[in-house]
């Protein structure tokens, strides 16, 4: 752009030097003595008045990064040799023991260890309801203890802290190149060559055939061309909106990886859940007690327990917490033995306790004809029914079940009015899966899907055509989560997942996947009309500089309306991105 | 008539000139040197363009390119190295280190923010 401004309004100003210093060499050769030094000036002043708004605005693209940094601590108040004392948060070491008391920011990452209190998390997941903790609760740093003390032990210094890898993810994403850009990429490298030889060229064609005073004419078309022309809207179109697109998110807590992620996430056509943990809490509780033959819940739910007690299934952990809950006193089990893929045998208080499915009761006999109604009523809402015979003879039921988290349903009727289908995939029987599936108003399921399969799985649906998102966590979903076109990675999640997907949600409310792709299709809008206009405004603003309405309409633009043209298209740019500033992002 | 004819030509010739300049004439590449630590270094002048525009480094080696930005005009406030997802503010008369390390051999462009200035980073 300087190049052009540069060699228009120094060529205005050495024409009018000349026609000042030198009038009769015009005269003589039967032109006008024409001087545009005011013209000159006024260009200059009105590009440098377009380039300061352009500045400001500029500045406000990477406002969010800038918040980000800020929020960073400057001191710790750590526990050394049984003393307090306050250190730069540099010098904190990981396992240190940090004090933090209300109202203070929490200077690292790290483990409650002592206190309670609860934390104001809203600058690094967007939640607004502050988080309580108590020992052995993660600690982020940056966010704001509110209402009491407590001490942590230091996990994640430095550049490992979550606010480090934020910040790093996001000027990632936004030193990132989007691939609709590249067009303008293009034309950018070409452009200042191609606007000096139009220039030229009109210059010559009003010198030949234009009418008198043809010198002035050819000099004033030159020069308006020369400042008409925009490359920096062009420039700015992208690289501002995937700036201020990117930032908006990570305000949110949804850090989006790059322009490439932006640019797929608006195009999705379907979205594919994992089941557990992602759509449900992951953590299965008891929704259902039934006993019978005089058998008391109590009685059922303490050998239950006790059984599990030294079984590492996740069906057994929700026995267990449920009878703490209910301050059941557990004994503990003998002769444990793991039945694969059917349930446990045990010995509690000299009983013998058979804790499993319908296969595991039929194989050792034990009649369940009183149960079973009662358990394929369980399994088809979507529980799981573990029978329970006491001493070889059937005394219960126990239903277990993931249940779904709060948000999910909203969440999924954000995305279906988005146009989305929503797939859900899950290890689960088909008949389990269903029943899940229609309490969240899932239509399309994939059940019995093994881990190591759910790639597959994202695979067939592409082959079907589609574009793919794949929301999940955990290790297990990392290769799914790549092989999708945009994956989605939610919860604090495993730092796997965070490298293998596009979009990581940092709070576990899948309300931010719609929050999220509304972000990408607003900030890809913002990004196409920036380069409408850039490319139009060009398109249409070189000839009627060059002065094409000229011989139609008698109309020749005068340079310094092309300069306030000039000066307002590309603050025009930048500002149409800011805009997205002001999305409201409902999570 | 004479003077008509003189525009033209000249007019022609200026074009040629300009499109040879921008898209024909030899850049005068510079190779990075590598210092004590073994980081290749290179400092870069940033004024109206980038001096030198065109840097050869080696594969696997940490880079530092220093820029020193010679002006405070704004098109060149930022520099961005796409595929390095590298894009950072230049303060005006200052000088600011990039450093990354280059896993693959190429050629690699780098421009201001708004993709008008360019330079090259050869990786061989």
């Amino acid at each position: 752009m300087n190049t052009l401004i540069a060699v228009g309004t120094s060529a205005a100003y050495l024409y009018s030097v000349v026609a000042t210093l030198f009038p009769s060499f015009f005269d003589a050769a039967g032109m006008k003595p024409d001087v545009f030094f005011d013209t000159s000036a006024l260009i200059i002043v009105l590009i440098l008045f377009g380039r300061l708004l352009e500045a400001r605005a500029k500045g406000q693209t990477s406002e969010a990064i800038k918040k980000l940094m800020g929020l960073q601590p400057k001191t710790a108040r750590i526990i050394r040799k049984g003393k307090e004392t306050d250190i730069p948060v540099e010098e904190v070491l990981v396992g240190d023991t940090v004090v933090v008391r209300p109202g203070e920011k929490i200077p690292v990452d790290g483990v409650v260890k002592e206190g309670k209190s609860a934390v104001d998390e809203s600058m690094i997941t967007g939640e607004s309801i502050p988080v309580k903790k108590e020992p052995g609760d993660e600690v982020i740093g940056a966010t704001i203890n509110k209402t009491g003390s407590f001490k942590f032990q230091a996990t994640k210094v430095g550049k490992d802290t979550a606010l480090a890898q934020i910040i790093k993810l996001v000027q990632d994403a936004q030193g990132s190149k989007a691939p609709i850009q590249r067009l303008a990429d293009v034309i950018s490298s070409y452009f200042v060559p191609i606007v000096i030889s139009f220039a030229i060229a009109t210059f010559v064609i009003w010198f030949n055939f234009g009418p008198f005073p043809s010198l002035t004419f050819a000099l004033l078309t030159f020069v308006a061309v020369m400042i008409i022309a925009c490359p920096c809207a062009l420039g700015l179109a992208t690289p501002t909106a995937v700036m201020v697109g990117t930032g908006k998110g990570a305000e949110n807590g949804i850090l989006i990886k790059g322009g490439e992620s932006l640019e797929t996430a608006h195009k999705l056509d379907t979205i594919v859940f994992d089941k557990t943990g992602t759509l449900t809490k992951g953590e299965p509780e008891i929704t259902d007690l039934v006993s019978i033959n005089a058998h008391s819940e109590e009685e059922i739910l303490k050998h239950a327990a006790s059984a599990e007690k030294v079984s590492e299934h996740p069906l057994g952990d929700a026995i267990i917490k449920s009878a703490i809950e209910r301050k059941i006193e557990l004994r503990d089990p003998k002769d444990f033995k793991a039945i694969e893929g059917h349930g446990i045998e045990a010995r509690v208080d000299s009983r013998n306790v058979l804790l499993g499915n319908i296969k595991l009761m039929k194989d050792r006999g034990i009649d369940i004809k009183e149960l079973e109604k009662k358990a394929e009523e369980f399994a088809s809402d979507g529980k799981t029914p573990i029978y329970v015979s006491l001493d070889g003879k059937s005394a219960g039921l126990i239903a277990v079940a993931d249940p779904l988290k709060e948000s999910s349903v909203e969440a999924l009727e954000k995305l279906k009015k988005l146009g989305l289908e929503i797939v859900m995939l899950t290890g689960d029987n088909r008949k389990t899966a269903e029943a899940i599936a229609r309490k969240a108003g899932i239509e399309r399921v994939l059940p019995e899907v093994l881990p190591e399969d759910k790639v597959h799985e994202i695979k067939k649906l592409q082959s079907e055509g589609r574009r793919v998102a794949m929301v999940g966590d955990g290790i297990n979903d990392a290769p799914a989560l790549a092989q999708a076109d945009v994956g989605i990675a939610i919860g604090s999640g495993t730092d796997v997942a965070m490298e293998a997907s596009d979009i990581t949600l940092i709070k576990g409310d899948l309300r931010g996947v719609a929050s999220a792709i509304e972000l990408s299709k607003r900030t890809i809008r913002v990004i196409k009309q920036n380069l409408f206009w850039a490319f139009f405004y060009n398109i249409a603003g070189i000839p009627v500089a060059a002065g094409v309405l000229y011989p139609f309409f008698g109309i020749l633009l005068n340079p310094i309306f092309a300069s306030a043209a000039m000066a307002f298209s590309s603050v025009s740019v930048v500002s149409n991105s800011l805009r997205l500033r002001r999305v409201k992002l409902r999570s | 008539m004479l003077a008509k004819l003189i525009i033209t030509v000249f007019g022609v010739l200026l074009i040629v000139l300009v499109n040879w300049y921008f898209f024909f004439s030899r850049r005068k590449s510079t190779s990075a040197g590598v210092k004590e630590g073994g980081i290749q270094e290179v400092k870069i002048i940033v004024k109206g363009g980038y001096d030198p525009d065109v840097i050869v480094v080696k594969k696997g080696i940490p880079v530092r390119l220093d820029f020193y930005r010679d002006e405070t005009a704004d098109c060149s406030d930022t520099i961005v190295f796409g595929d390095f997802k590298i894009r950072k503010p230049l303060p005006a008369f200052k000088t600011t280190a990039i450093e990354f390390t280059p896993e693959k051999e190429g050629e690699y462009v780098f421009t201001c923010g708004m993709g008008m200035m360019r330079g090259k980073l050869i990786v061989r």
